[in-house]
């Protein structure tokens, strides 16, 4: 199926040879390749400040740097360092680095091994997707991660497989197809590691494909797959029920489309659960509720605990019960010890679109404490206690009525990552404030639902806007307060990186790229890259120099649906590259 | 063609009436119309005109009859110029608006004749929706 192009550096090497100049600064470095150590679950359990050894830098998902060469006092003299232009198309990706090789996943699954320190090419691998997925484009061909370990590098792609590539050489170790992405099916984030099981999970689940969406546990060495858990329950799960007695046929939704955390204290995977489909309750069928039924639509908008070596739920928390709204629990789920009440609980932080953080004891699943950040008019109350929330009826769309919900469908968070710094025990988190009024779209007379989400999302600014759409906050994890609130017109738009260096980088709308006082939100930094941001920034270090990296470019429905407020921002349609900055 | 499309913002509710003649477009640029629709439109409408995942409206059926069926070429095709991709009103060549609206006529029932759909503001005026 996939095809591989390889340029291996000695060949690069010999080819410039000729062209070798006479100082030693131009003349081809050696290959990191030849330094590349085999990467260990203990390497991934305390992973080197010097790489970025997974999907948001640690198991914890804290996508925080702990490398300090470049601190609140020098960023100012960030200055890019390299650069490389990506496929143009949607850019969502967040490279991986170990040992002086980056790797970086282009718009259709072209991923590429690049020396970290100048942005020589070391190997490239290329997939052959139908042209019919590449004539659609869009989000179907970008992805946002990928996984290290052994000697590996684990990619998804857009026709749903999961493909094992030699992290030295490009060359596929193996290559399975898991669903047909002629259904709907395909991967839009990355596998992840979890104790030695590859962990993938699926997404597309919006083109009716009966029982929902999935996720497995993989041999890595071989990509067989050791378990599969459901994020719809199936017939034989007791919550099957909560389905408003649909057939299983029928239950529809559960993308698992972003990855999860691993907590090697409780070995415990914690992942988020997309909406149901269609968004409208009153379509779905879960609303009215039938009496004497349930209807909560399980395990869609939850976290689910699963136990890595056997995919055993633990436990699941439903965030957000029979969604109508499109209001995914997918993102991250970071993990950190907070004190509450004198005592130190195991957490586990997330937060939904409608962007309010929510903590869960991460042994148990027990709600500890909520917060609102961004505006939104659809959760009136949170009990303390359970966490079990009172929704705004007026809020939910009926079919026939046009109502006024707010976040509006991409969330006042989308999928770009929040992150979180051990210094100032703050969560930081990209937001973007507007409401939508919403008209649900019945199907046509006789025709039956094939897919899509069949609401029209008209978006609009929030009551007395001040047309400022972008909001960054700091929420203060140990004292559960606000620490600080940064807005500007531009939807924040990209994942955030905090650092030992005290330093924030995030990215927006306009193609900003910022870095920020971590402590007040003060911009100590800022450069103008060539499209818009909608990536996590990375840092690592090579020679004992310090990088930041970012990947930017257009085009996903996200960047797209943002635009929608701003139509005066102008961005480029194509023009996707991957910038490194250092201090200069 | 910009002035035209503000020219027709203002007028062509009240020049819709004068329409009498069926929409004429070639199912060449159908074929066009559907490639553009895909890679421009899709995401947000759905593959199937009315199955989008991130909230734009039908543009087939009972939505599509209620919101245009009753007006000119000219009036749709205005507004999808003046206000599609919402994130760059106005960025697509003109001939694409007019082989997209093509594809969109054509899975709305009208059918494909020889005539090319031209984005010309007196030809399209003289189009009518109504069946």
């Amino acid at each position: 199926m996939g095809s591989l192009n390889r340029l291996m550096l000695g060949l690069a090497a010999s080819t410039f040879v000729l062209a070798q100049a006479q100082t030693q600064a131009q003349t081809p470095a050696a290959s990191p390749t030849a330094k590349w150590s085999t990467i260990t679950e203990d390497m991934l359990r305390k992973p080197s400040a010097n790489d970025w050894l997974m999907w948001r830098g640690n198991y914890a998902s804290w996508g925080y740097s702990p490398l300090a060469q470049i601190n609140k006092a020098n960023v100012k003299n960030l200055r890019v360092a390299w650069t490389w232009s990506l496929n143009s198309g949607v850019t969502e990706s967040e490279p991986l680095v170990h040992d002086g090789i980056l790797f970086v996943t282009n718009s259709g699954d072209k991923i590429q091994a690049l020396n970290a320190a100048n942005g020589d090419l070391l190997w490239e691998y290329r997939r052959d997707l139908a042209p019919q997925l590449i004539q659609q484009g869009g989000n179907s061909l970008a992805k946002r991660n990928m996984a290290l370990y052994g000697d590996n590098l684990y990619i998804t792609t857009s026709d749903a497989h999961i493909v094992a590539l030699d992290a030295r050489t490009g060359k596929v170790a193996f290559d399975h197809e898991v669903a047909d992405w002629k259904k709907g099916y395909r991967y839009s984030s990355g596998p992840f590691m979890a104790n030695g099981v590859l962990v993938a999970s699926m997404s597309g689940c919006n083109a009716a494909q009966p029982g929902g969406c999935f996720i497995t546990g993989r041999d890595p060495k071989t990509g067989a797959e050791k378990w599969r858990v459901h994020t719809v329950a199936q017939d034989g799960d007791p919550n099957a029920k909560t389905w408003n007695g649909l057939p299983q046929a029928e239950r529809f939704g559960g993308s698992a489309w972003i990855a999860g955390s691993y907590d090697p204290e409780t070995d415990t995977i914690y992942h988020g659960v997309g909406q149901p489909y269609p968004w409208i309750a009153e379509m779905r069928g879960t609303t009215p509720k039938k009496e004497g039924a349930e209807n909560s639509a399980l395990y869609t908008d939850a976290t689910l605990a699963i136990e890595p070596k056997t995919g055993k739920m633990k436990w699941h928390f439903q965030h957000l019960e029979n969604d109508t709204l499109d209001l995914d629990y997918a993102y991250e789920r970071i993990l950190v010890d907070l004190p509450i009440a004198g005592k130190t609980r195991k957490a586990v932080v997330t937060a939904g679109k409608l962007a309010i953080v929510e903590v869960l004891d991460r042994t148990n699943g027990q709600f500890l404490w909520a917060k609102e950040t961004a505006f939104q008019n659809v959760v009136k109350s949170i009990d303390p206690k359970t966490g079990a929330k009172t929704i705004n009826e007026a809020a939910m769309p009926h079919i026939g009525k046009t109502t006024f919900n707010c976040p509006a469908d991409p969330g006042a968070r989308g999928w770009p990552s929040t992150g979180y710094s051990p210094k100032t025990q703050m969560l930081y988190m990209p937001m973007t404030e507007y409401c939508s009024n919403t008209t649900p779209t019945p199907l046509e007379a006789g025709e039956k639902y094939t897919g899509g989400g069949r609401a029209v999302y008209a978006r609009v600014p929030i009551p007395n806007s001040d047309g400022k759409f972008g909001r960054l906050e700091a929420v203060n994890l140990t004292n559960q307060k606000s620490a600080w609130v940064q807005r500007q017109r531009a939807a924040m738009s990209s994942g955030v990186m905090p650092t030992a260096g005290g330093v924030l980088f995030a990215g927006t709308l306009d193609r900003y790229f910022r870095a920020y006082d971590d402590t007040n939100g003060k911009v100590l930094w800022e450069t103008r890259l060539n499209n818009s941001l909608n990536a996590p920034p990375i840092s690592f270090s090579v020679n004992g120099k310090q990088y930041v990296a970012i990947a930017v470019g257009n085009g996903s429905s996200q960047v797209r649906s943002l635009n929608t407020l701003t139509p005066d921002i102008k961005n480029p349609d194509g023009g996707a590259t991957l910038w490194v900055f250092a201090v200069q | 063609m910009r002035r035209f499309a503000l020219t027709c913002v203002m007028l062509c509710a009240v020049a819709s009436p004068a329409a009498a003649q069926a929409p004429m477009f070639s199912a060449e640029q159908v074929a066009r119309g559907k490639a553009s629709y895909i890679q421009r439109c899709g995401m947000c409408h759905g593959e199937n005109l009315d199955d989008g995942d991130f909230g734009g409206a039908p543009l087939r059926g009972t939505w599509f009859r209620d919101h245009w069926g009753s007006g000119s070429v000219a009036s749709l095709f205005t507004y999808v110029q003046t206000t599609m991709p919402p994130d760059n009103p106005g960025g697509l060549n003109d001939t694409t608006y007019a082989d997209i609206l093509s594809y969109i006529l054509q899975r709305n029932g009208y059918a494909a004749g020889v005539q090319e759909l031209k984005p010309d503001e007196k030809s399209m005026e003289a189009m009518s929706l109504q069946k």
